[in-house]
């Protein structure tokens, strides 16, 4: 390489830096003023997202959501009280049922909301709420934060479809836990079939350590503590 | 109204004439809201870069000014990225992907290479932002009649842009929702739908103007 052509080489190059540089110090200035009002929206729409597993009861007092850190929940819901509401109860004595109630004939479901992130999508990593009942059923699934493809690995969204509901009261034992194009219970996505797989995956997994543990640490402690903890939120 | 402007938003209008930058205006224009959303940031992103390109324009050379263009069009999109996740997060929820593809645009790349490259600070931005109204008229109007006929709504979640409650934007349309022309399919058809009404409009006009002096059709962009 000739003395010039270099020089001109080591301008080039001088000039794309130089402009990287500056882009990277406007991107670092917004990024650093976004930032937290992200992270709060990031919170704040995965809270609205856990709340919808629990469903309106959430507001209506008949469910107790306890925390144990930012991944785990553990909730419990009268469902005794769901069904009298909808059947007799008007809103204005709504509280006063729900006092009497508790201790005659309480009906409730317990189960815990976790966290859960599958690194196995299309395109990077996919963040969901998972609850799970004591019983060993899933109550619902919601995905927090994903990238993947709008319109073609998007449809557990459900403003998109309805897909994500179909997890309802799945189990180990009562689910073949793939796409039905591998031999499974649930729909794959038209075009798209690693991003659901992704999340099947992971809930299966998931449930199996879920009755593992169960079984290891013996579930009576669990549950004792779990007790302990509902009682100690209600005061 | 100058012949420039008249460019952008009609006779060489980035979407209708042009047919750039369609993988997001296929892909979001379902609702007025998304549309709205995803043309304002291609908007500015378009002004914003234009912009910059005229002003280091003489710094360019040809074998800078692509990576440099690239890069500049690259950091203002992830400028506007970064501020809808920050005021508009429940849209971004639903479009983010395609905010970050405006990068991939070619309406915007075609624009510097096109024009911002050549011509003064004052024209480039002039041209960003009449280009990138262009686009953004062409985006709401494929929203509106999707949204129309394919969800029997007006302005549903406007909400999450302007804030307030969904009721006040909210019109519900007298017609069943044709679930088609908000799949992808339909959009073709609605894009179709306004490349050739735009084109009837344009021959009606020219038939009118000369039936002396025939001026040549113009279907595609005189630039490309």
């Amino acid at each position: 390489m000739s003395g010039p052509e270099k020089v001109q080489l080591y301008r080039v190059a001088g000039r794309l830096a130089l402009l990287s540089l500056i882009c990277g110090l406007g991107l670092v200035i917004v990024h650093l003023a976004t930032r937290h009002t992200i992270e709060v929206n990031h919170q704040q729409y995965a809270q609205q997202q856990l709340h919808e597993l629990l469903g309106a009861d959430l507001d209506a007092n008949q469910v107790s959501l306890v925390k144990r850190s930012e991944a785990l929940y553990f909730y419990t819901i009268n469902l005794d009280l769901i069904k009298n509401n909808l059947e007799n109860v008007s809103p204005s004595n709504l509280n006063h049922d729900f006092q009497n109630n508790t201790e005659n004939k309480a009906v409730i479901e317990s189960g815990r909301i976790e966290k859960i992130l599958t690194t196995q999508g299309y395109n990077g990593d996919i963040t969901f709420w998972l609850a799970t009942r004591d019983t060993g059923t899933v109550r619902g699934v919601r995905v927090i934060s994903h990238r993947e493809t709008p319109g073609l690995g998007d449809k557990f969204d459900l403003s998109i479809s309805d897909w994500v509901l179909d997890f309802d009261r799945r189990s180990l034992e009562n689910t073949r836990w793939d796409v039905k194009k591998h031999g499974g219970d649930f729909d794959a996505f038209a075009g798209a079939t690693i991003t659901p797989r992704a999340i099947i995956k992971a809930i299966a997994t998931h449930l199996e350590a879920n009755l593992k543990s169960n079984h290891d640490q013996g579930a009576s402690i669990v549950l004792k503590e779990r007790a302990e903890e509902v009682q100690s939120h209600h005061e | 109204m100058n012949n420039n402007t008249l460019q952008g938003l009609w006779s060489n209008n980035p979407a209708l004439v042009q047919l750039l930058g369609l993988c997001p205006l296929l892909a979001v224009s379902n609702t007025v809201a998304n549309s709205l959303v995803l043309g304002i940031v291609t908007l500015l992103v378009l002004t914003g870069s234009n912009l910059i390109i005229s002003l280091i324009r003489h710094k360019l050379d040809d074998s800078t000014r692509l990576p440099a263009q690239i890069m500049i069009i690259a950091t203002f999109v992830t400028i506007g990225d970064l501020l809808v996740q920050t005021f508009m997060f429940d849209i971004h929820q639903r479009i983010g992907l395609f905010i970050a593809l405006i990068v991939t645009n070619c309406t915007i790349l075609g624009r510097a290479e096109g024009f911002a490259r050549r011509n003064g600070i004052g024209a480039a931005v002039m041209d960003g932002f009449t280009m990138g109204l262009g686009f953004l008229l062409a985006l709401l109007a494929m929203g509106v009649v999707r949204e129309a006929i394919g969800s029997g709504t007006l302005f549903s979640q406007m909400h999450l842009v302007f804030g307030g409650s969904e009721s006040l934007y909210l019109i519900r349309l007298p017609n069943e929702p044709f679930l088609l022309i908000v799949l992808p399919p339909g959009a073709f058809f609605v894009l179709g739908c306004l490349i050739a009404l735009k084109n009837m409009i344009d021959q009606r006009y020219a038939r009118q103007q000369s039936t002396t002096t025939s001026s040549p059709r113009q279907t595609l962009s005189d630039e490309l």
